[in-house]
Parts: C-alpha cells; structure tokens; sequence
C-alpha cells in the first residue's frame, strides 16, 4: 500500500523556527517504493485569467532522494501548447527555468537532480521542499505561462482508514479566551458583551439562539441607506449603497453567526461587482448575498440550487441565455457554469478520500474528477435558462431582465440529447431541462468528493487555513449525515466546524501552523466592532477598500476569489507544507495600506462631518491608570487572548516610554493600535 | 543604432548556438536571459524611462489641434458652434510635413508650441481602442468588430491601459513591457514601475508590480514620526513584527510587513539624498506629480533601475457643461506640466532618454450640447521628448465634418491608428524587438504598420 501521511504536525513553536529550512523532521516519511510525493494543482496564472486551463502535477522522490519522476497533467488550454517546463522562485518570467518537460501530457518524466544554472543540486531539492519549484506550461496564446502552479507535500492514499478521533475537549466551560477565540472564528469579531453572554451561555445555547436569529437584509439596508442618500448620477442604488449596508451589517447585525457564514459563502460561490454586467446591479448582488445568508443555515443541495439557478450567477458564469449547440452555427453550448460549479463549488479537480487527501491511483498519482468531454456533457445540462418572466410569450434572449426570481426554463432552448456526466451518471434523452438540472446537482450534492471539498473550504474561511485530514473527515461526516439521515444539513456542519476539538482545544495554541491570517476586511470589522464604531448620522460610510484593504466585499478580480484556497507563501509557511491563502492579498502595497486603515480608524476623532467612523474607546480610557489592564482588553478583543509575551513586554514598555504629557486617549490609542497591527493580531488562532 | 538592441542581437546568436534549439525555453525565460546578458554587458550605462500621462475623462482633442486654414476654420467654427475657439486666439505651429491643412493649437497650450516647433513634442492624430481597423460602412452596417462599450469611461480607460479591448482586463501594456524588460535591472531595490498617481491598470503585470509613491515621496507607515509619541509607537510596532517566538503564520505576516516598510524607508532615503532641481514646477497636483518623477530619474542608478516606467494623471476631462473656461485651465496645467517636466530632463542631462505620451478614454463630440461635449472616440495625442521625431503631425488627422467619412455620429470620430500602434511605437524605443512586439501587444498585427515613426 502507498500511503503518504500528513504532515507532522508541530508540536512546539520552536520546533519550527529552530529548524533550518525545509524542516527535515516535518517531512513525510518515504513511502513504498519511493520518496514523499509532491502535488501541484494548475490554476490559470495571472495574465491568464480567461483562460479555462486546469490540471495537476506530482513530483514523486525517489527514496534517497536524488532523483524524481515527474507527472504533469492539464487540460482545456486556450492554444496549442509550446512547452512545460518546471522553474524556481516563480512563474511567468519570475521564475528561473530549470527542467524542460516538452509538450504534451507528461508521465513519469525521470528527473536526477544535478547542477542546473545557478543551482546547485541541493537548492533544487531545497526549492522543492519549501514551496519554491513551480510547474509552467506555455500556450501560444500566452506565450508567458497559461496554467502553473506550484508544489507542496501532498497528502494522500490509495486506501483509506479513518483518522483516529482526537482527545476530547470539555466545551462545558468557557473562559473568557475560549470565548473571545470562538466569537474571532464565529462573528465579524468579539465584543465585551458577546464575550460575556458567550460565557453565560455556553456554546450550545449561543449557538442555538444564532440559528434562530432572524436574517439581516443586505438588499433592505441598500435599499435604505439609497434613500437615505440619495445619489446624484444616472442610477438610484449604486455599489456604494450595498457597500455602507455590508459595513453595517458586519458590524452592527445581531445575527453575527449567519453573516459571517454568508460571508464565507461569498468567497466561495463567488459572484462579482467587477464584472461588467453586475457593475451597475448593486440590489442584485445585496439580493445574492441574502441568498447566501438565508441558504446558510439551510441545506447545501438547496444552497447549490439557489445559486445555480440565480440571474446574478447566471450573468456572472454566463448560464444564462445557455443555448445548445447549433451545429449550422458552428456554436456549442457555453462551459463556463459546467466547468465552475464541478471545480469550484462542489467537487475539484481531484479524487478526494473523505478526509480531503488525494486518492492517490495504484502509480501513485492523484486522479481527475472528471475530463474535458464531462465538460462539454455538463454544459449542455445547464442550457435554456433565461431571465424569469410572466409573459404569456416569454422570450429567451429578450425577456427583460429580472434579477431577482430563480431564472427559468425555456424548454425550446434546452439540449435534449443523452448526456453522461460526472462519475459517469447517464442523463437519458429528452427528460427535459428541469429533470437534466435536478439530477445534475443530485450526482454533484452526492459526489463522494462534495463533502470533504465543501467542508474544507468553510474551514478555511472559518477557522484555520491548514485543518487536519481529521478534522477535514470529521466535519464532512457530519456533511453526510447530521446524525438524522440528513445530508448536506449547513447549521449542522457550521456547528461541527466551530466545536470540533481542533477548533475549540487550547492545546492548538501551541501548533505553529495552527490559525489563518485574518484579511484585511475582518481586521478593520473586528475593530469597529470590538470598540462599537458610530458616526453622528449612523451610517457605515465605508465604499470601496481595493487601494486601502486589497479587497472590497462581492469585487473580487476573478471567480477565484481574491486569494486561492491553496496559495502558497514561499519560505516559512511553505517549507512547513502550510496553504495560506490570506497571503495571497498581503502584497508590499497592501502590508503598509492596511496598517493605515486600521491607524485612521483609531485615530479619528469625532469632527464636523456627520459621517464620519469613530470608536468609542472609554473601555480602554478609563483603564488608563492600569497599563496592564488596558493591553489585556485589546489583548482579548483582537488577539483572542494570545497576545504572545514578547508584544506585551513592547506595548507595556513604550506605554512607560511615553512622555508624561500623553493623556488617556493617548494611551488607548498606543495601545490600540499596535495590538491591531501586530503578528498577533493580524492572525487569528 | 541603439547598443542595447545591437547587443541583444549577438545575444540570441550565442543563445542558439549554445543551448542547440531555442524551443526548450518558453519565451519569456528567453528574454530574461537576453535582458540580464543585456544588463551585465558594455551598455550598463544606459538609461530610458517612459511617462504615462493619463487624462482621465476624455480630452477633448477637437480643441487641441485646431484647423486655421480660412475655409476649414470656417467649417469647425460652424460645427463646434459655442465650443469653437476664436481663430485669432490660436497658437500657430509649423508642422515638418503637411497633408495640406494648416494647424493652430489651444491658446492655453504656450508650452506645447514651443516643443513641437522646437521638434521635441509630437501630434499622433486620431488615435483609438480597435479591435482591428474599421470603415465607416462597416460600422454603420455592424458588421465592424467593435471594443466592447465604445463611449463608457471605466471601459475605455481600461482598454486604453491594457491595449486589449477584446478581453477581460488582465493586465496592462505598461505592465507586460515591465514584464519582458525588467531583467535588465539587475538588482532593483524597488519596482521599475511606478505611479505617482494611485493604482492603474496600465501598470499591471504577471511579474513586476507596481509601487505606489506620493507626489512627496513614497507611501509610509501613517503617524510613524512626529510628536513625542509617535516614534515610540512606531519603534514597539517595528519590534513587534520582527519578534521570533510566536507562530508561522505570524512570523511569515510579520516577515512580510517589515520587508515592506523597509522598502519604503529606503526609498524615501535615497530620496532625501537627491540633488535639488532648479526647475521651477508649477504648483499643481500635475506638476508635483511630474516633479516626483523628475525626482525619481535623478535616483535611478541609487535604486539600481536602468529602466522605468512611470504612471501620472490629470483628471476632470468630463466636460459635459461649461467646457471653454475649464478645459482651458487644464490644457494650461497640461502645458505648463509638460514644459517644466521637459526643462528637468534636460537640466539632467537625460532629455533624449525620457519619453512622455498622454493617453485619454476618448475625445469628445464635435458638436455642443449647449456648452459642453459628450463621450468621443479617436483623440489626438502629445508625445514629448528629445528622442521624439517632433516638429511633426503622425497618423491621419480625419476629415473634421460631421457626417463625413470619419463619423460615427455627432463627431465621434473612427480612430484611424490605434492604442496598439501608439504602444508598439514607444515599446519599440524602450526597446522591445518586432519579434517579441505581440508579447506586449497581442493585437499588433492586426494593425499595418507597428511603428507609427514619431520615436525616429
């Protein structure tokens, strides 16, 4: 049997840093018959956003670790292919070439380390081991790099048994860290008074009473703050609008658990303001996100109907207006939605075990999900859905526009020939667009892949970018059957997230790979939240962040939301096989952007204009006399409590190195700010 | 000739020779290579920057280049209506060549007329977002493959930067020209592309980011000095990002924020370190834009650049009402801008290695609205520098009637050279081969001729 574990998890900080690069002692042990294996899953690179291109590649070390065999798979590029070729420190002319790979599927391809360049044989195996050697494949229509990717120790098997269950964790009680942590993973951040009910109630409760909270609209907030300013140009609502309601939302709404859920939603069923057709629908997105919202709690078969079936998805992924092939025409049905929906919202491009590692085929190699005439198949299931319309002669490409109700079917417009799906389900002929549809996203909410891929990505927005396989399995078996026969129950697997033990444990403290950079918009809504931001007129007048944030909520660039699940930060983070997707935005620009963001909101005082945002910091004010009472509050409402010692050890000896004019504002703010700036702040544990 | 190009040329030879057949490289990881063999050879000494001058809104080129021919004035008078500019007002040029009209500029543009008739400022006529070349009968008959949203100001200014109007924005062509350039600096200590105007497509690459700096230097850590509190603050903040015993997650974070302070302070210190200039900017947000700039290329060998790319703008071009009286004031910042930017380069000994060219979402409608223009199309456009061929009109200046062959409607005139065009003329100067031109510009050949010639 093959099997490569995951990696060892650390058990001591300084293990970590201790260790020289590429932490020989984290390393997977050699499998039979050779060395760990290496996995890069392929994405579009970035001058090649329309590209469509997927794929994967594995590096498998031989046991000595001298040699490799290379595999490299992709499919659906733009143009004939040039070349692949594998290089370090980057892709698209960053990297440096090192081993050409020809063109075409590439198997087993023998690799003996040696000189290469300006790299010795021991660099190339250390740019493997730490995140540092990439797979390039260029197409004539980009000449550059279409479709890249790079390596990181894969986990995987050919057989699977279940991990063993973790050491259980008493949730009976709750300190007030246990809380704050809690609320950091389970709200837009915590509050003195959400800590204190937290502790009063219990996990349970708390979340009970969540789940029963009515939904906050982000389509009635746009609708009420458009009327409450009204705009001068062309349109009545524009994306400002839904912007001040997302603010208020996250930082006002009772029903934090369901928001920041939706959230998470909105990251992964990915619909945009960038694109030309949603630019100038700000109701329509607020209206998607309270889609996303009200599906939260709900079932993900219904979850992934609803947004299959919504006209924002439908212009985004361009099922709308799906006609069939038209042979006469030389036209096909559109892959776009059939390609997203597998890839993206349901099962991946790789046969998973149902922890989340690779199924791994009998040479070792991750398996594909599906391939290009799938695609092809599946496009044709999502066609003849157009716009909803009451007429008597509804119109496929002219009835207007209504971006609210599910689109609907027109049956002339739909491909009635056979089609064979993921899987290999047969959609038989003629059963229709609406029997295609259902059975379509019944084979994809079945998927054996479905539960962990889902279950892995709301981790991720939720707790911790590099969960265990066993804490990946034991969620999604909740996915599979919430303990009634449901499948697919969504409060049943947000709750299986924010209790499991490796989310609760305090003993997940001490695993350096353990938490997720927080982005930059949970950052500033935690601290508006934590220290009750307000303006005169009581409006969130915060629009787009893109040049402050690096991100504005439903603008991401791409369907790939603003970072990849599975980025990859060279150096430290690599070299201990950890994803860490929220890198992907913390850029030169943005690392010195969003300190200043978070310094403005503390330091804005309270002027002539009704709108502008201040914080209320007489909790930190009146503890002014206590230095260590003040940098504990911050400690707790943003660093969860974990505020290392070290950064205490900083604040409390600036607080006494501040001159003895500074006043108790002063004070708060030093205090405030550098809590929100640092390490331990910034990252969520 | 240029070295650098001559160089590249015995570079590829060897290339050929030495690694047997160039197809096991993919392109780019050619180009590096040539770029850094270019970098460490004999010509380490040159320099070339190009200044992208964005007007945001849409100029409205028709008040740029005025006929002052009697019957031609005469006909744009009567078409322009409240709009025309009165034929004594208008500044005279003397074109090196002529298709038989004759030229008066904008009376705000004192500066400009100096350039052109001194041939240091080129005209580019006409010039627009394409998918290919167009004709009057195949737009009217929508048959002509158009840019999509032709007259919208997001989408063209898009367009504009990224010179492919048939794809979603991905990145911009001043970004691919780092892209393929940027080996040659070999040990930057910031990126070669840099706006002193806030983040813009044009500057969008795969590789090379852009940096953002402020007209007064680069982008720092807000309320790092000053006061008695701040410097404590911003030492404990320092201190605490670089600590050791905390998380991966925390250490790569704090890791990544250091790095980028540090970058800003460097900067600002080989800043603090230049030579004063003695030109005079006018104090305007264009001319402490371009000042920056100036700045920026006195300090090139400090930050180890041999070539940059940088990006300003000058907005409020949207002259829908009361267009004379403002759009007057922005031509003279426009002007004034370019002179004392052009007065610099020379003071720097580096006039014939700085190349600016304005850029624009479209020009405006030749006819009024009542005191304004609406969203245009093909636009004229400034090319400034001692390398520039100038004296000289390039391109087609289109028939000024409404409804002629040239219109669209109302004085939307079809461009009759292209973005691409534009771009690959002054890639070509910064010193990308015809070969690798469709690297930086897809569309190139689409187009007849990818050198316009205003760069010599």
């Amino acid at each position: 049997m093959l099997s490569i574990p995951a990696p060892l998890r650390l058990a001591a900080v300084a293990a970590a840093l201790l260790a020289e690069p590429g932490i020989p002692g984290m390393r997977a042990q050699a499998a039979a018959g050779g060395g760990p294996l290496y996995v890069a899953l392929l994405h579009p690179l970035a001058g090649a956003s329309s590209s469509t291109a997927n794929g994967t590649a594995t590096i498998q070390l031989s046991a000595d670790g001298s040699s490799a065999s290379v595999d490299v798979f992709f499919a659906n590029l733009s143009s004939e292919e040039i070349t692949a070729h594998l290089t370090v420190g980057g892709t698209g002319g960053a990297g440096t070439f090192v081993f050409g790979l020809g063109s075409g599927q590439v198997t087993n391809k023998p690799w003996t380390f040696a000189p290469t360049g300006n790299f010795a044989t021991a660099s190339l195996q250390s740019a493997l081991a730490s995140g540092n050697l990439y797979v390039e494949i260029d197409t004539d229509s980009f000449p550059s790099g279409e479709l890249g990717g790079q390596f990181l120790l894969g986990t995987g098997s050919q057989t699977f048994t279940p991990p063993p269950p973790p050491p259980p964790v008493d949730l009976g009680v709750v300190t007030q860290n246990d809380a704050a942590r809690f609320l950091a993973q389970a709200t837009f951040g915590p509050t003195s008074a959400d800590i204190s009910a937290l502790m009063a109630q219990g996990y349970a409760k708390w979340l009970a009473a969540q789940l029963a909270l009515p939904e906050t609209s982000h389509l009635a907030l746009t609708r009420a703050d458009a009327a409450a300013y009204p705009n001068t140009g062309k349109f009545a609502v524009v994306q400002n609008n839904r912007l001040a309601a997302w603010w208020t939302v996250a930082a006002t709404a009772p029903d934090q658990l369901r928001q920041r859920v939706a959230f998470a939603l909105s990251e992964i069923f990915v619909v945009s303001d960038a694109a030309s057709s949603l630019a100038n629908q700000p109701e329509a997105l607020a209206n998607y996100y309270d889609l996303l919202a009200h599906d939260a709690f709900g079932n993900f078969r219904q979850l992934l109907e609803d947004v299959t079936l919504s006209p924002v998805m439908g212009n985004y992924l361009s099922m709308l207006r799906n006609a069939p092939a038209n042979p006469a025409k030389g036209t096909a049905a559109d892959e776009n939605y059939a390609r997203e929906v597998m890839q993206l919202f349901t099962i991946g491009l790789n046969e998973l075990n149902p922890d989340g590692s690779l199924q791994l085929d009998a040479g070792g190699r991750p398996v594909a999900t599906y391939d290009q005439a799938t695609i092809v198949q599946t496009a044709n299931v999502f066609t003849g859905w157009a716009y909803a319309s009451a007429a008597s002669k509804p119109s496929f490409t002219g009835s207007a526009a209504d971006w609210y109700d599910p689109m609907m079917l027109y049956p002339a417009f739909h491909d009635n020939t056979p089609k064979t799906i993921v899987n290999g389900v047969v959609l038989p002929a003629g059963q229709g667009g609406a029997a295609d549809l259902k059975e379509e996203l019944d084979t994809l909410f079945n998927h054996q892949n479905t539960a962990p891929f889902f279950c892995r990505l709301l981790i991720q927005r939720l707790v911790t970018s590099d969960p265990s396989p066993g804490y990946v399995y034991r969620v999604a078996q909740v996915f599979a059957n919430d303990g009634s026969g449901v499948r697919g129950d969504l409060a049943a697997v947000v709750r299986a997230i924010l209790l499991d033990p490796e989310a609760r444990s305090p003993s997940e403290l001490a695993n350096a790979g353990f938490g997720k950079l927080k982005e930059p918009l949970l950052r500033q809504a935690a601290l508006y939240r934590a220290f009750h931001a307000a303006s005169a007129e009581g409006r969130f007048a915060v629009f787009n962040t893109d040049s402050s944030l690096g991100q504005t909520p439903l603008a991401s660039p791409t369907v790939f939301n603003f970072f990849l699940p599975n980025y990859i930060q060279p150096g430290l983070l690599a070299s201990a096989d950890l994803y860490a997707p929220e890198f992907e935005i913390t850029t030169a620009s943005t690392a010195i952007s969003v300190v200043n963001s978070l310094h403005s909101a503390i330091y804005t005082s309270s002027s002539p204009s009704a709108a502008t945002l201040v914080l209320d910091l007489s909790a930190l004010t009146g503890q002014a006399s206590s230095p260590p009472a003040m940098v504990a509050l911050a400690n707790l409402l943003l660093c969860g409590g974990n505020m290392s010692a070290s950064t205490q050890r900083q604040i409390l000896s600036g607080l006494a190195a501040l001159p003895a004019s500074a006043q108790p504002l002063d004070k708060a703010r030093f205090v405030l700010e550098l809590a929100a700036v640092s390490p331990d702040g910034a990252v969520q544990q | 000739m240029d070295p650098y190009l001559l160089s590249r040329r015995r570079f590829i030879g060897n290339a050929c020779a030495a690694v047997g057949a160039t197809g096991v490289l993919s392109a780019l990881a050619q180009l590096r290579m040539i770029g850094a063999a270019a970098a460490d050879s004999s010509t380490s000494t040159d320099f070339k920057a190009l200044v992208c001058l964005f007007l945001y809104g849409g100029n409205d080129s028709n008040n740029v280049l005025i006929p002052s021919g009697s019957s031609d004035y005469a006909a744009y008078a009567a078409q322009r209506t409240a709009l025309a500019i009165p034929q004594s007002q208008l500044l005279p040029i003397s074109p090196k060549a002529t298709d038989g009209r004759t030229w008066g500029l904008h009376p705000s543009l004192a500066e400009v007329q100096g350039l052109f008739n001194g041939g240091n400022l080129a005209i580019l006529a006409n010039t627009g977002t394409l998918l290919q070349p167009v004709t009057l009968a195949q737009y009217n008959s929508g048959t002509a493959a158009l840019p999509a949203q032709l007259f919208s100001h997001a989408d063209q200014q898009v367009q504009w930067q990224s010179s492919i109007p048939d794809q979603p924005f991905q990145t911009g062509w001043g970004g691919r020209l780092a892209d393929l350039i940027n080996a040659i600096n070999s040990n930057p200590k910031i990126s070669m592309a840099i706006s002193v105007a806030g983040e813009n497509s044009f500057q969008v690459g795969n590789v090379v980011s852009q940096f953002a700096v402020n007209p007064s230097g680069a982008v720092t850590v807000a309320g790092a000095s000053g006061g008695s509190i701040n410097p404590v603050r911003f030492a404990a903040e320092q201190n605490i990002l670089n600590q050791q015993d905390v998380s991966l997650f925390q250490a790569a974070f704090g890791g990544v924020t250091s790095s980028a302070i540090g970058a800003s302070t460097t900067l600002n210190s080989i800043l603090g370190g230049a030579a004063a200039l003695s030109t005079k900017f006018p104090a305007t947000s264009l001319g402490s834009q371009l000042q920056m700039i100036a700045k920026l290329i006195s300090v090139s060998s400090q930050l180890g650049l041999k070539r940059q790319i940088f990006f300003a703008s000058l907005g409020g071009w949207d002259l829908h009402s009361g267009e004379l009286p403002a759009h007057a004031t922005l031509l003279q910042q426009l002007s004034q801008g370019l002179g004392a930017f052009y007065n610099a380069t020379a003071e720097l000994g580096l006039s014939q290695q700085v190349t600016t060219f304005t850029a624009s979402d479209f020009s405006r409608t030749f006819n009024t609205n009542g005191d304004g223009s609406d969203h245009g199309w093909g636009s004229h456009h400034l090319i400034m520098g001692g390398a520039v061929q100038g004296g000289r009109i390039y391109g087609k200046v289109q028939d000024l009637t409404i409804g002629g062959p040239d219109d669209t409607g109302r004085g939307r005139w079809i461009p009759s050279t292209s973005v691409d065009q534009y771009a690959a003329t002054l890639a070509s100067w910064f010193g990308v081969s015809a070969t690798n031109l469709p690297v930086v510009l897809p569309n190139i050949g689409r187009f007849a001729a990818a050198n316009l010639g205003f760069m010599g």
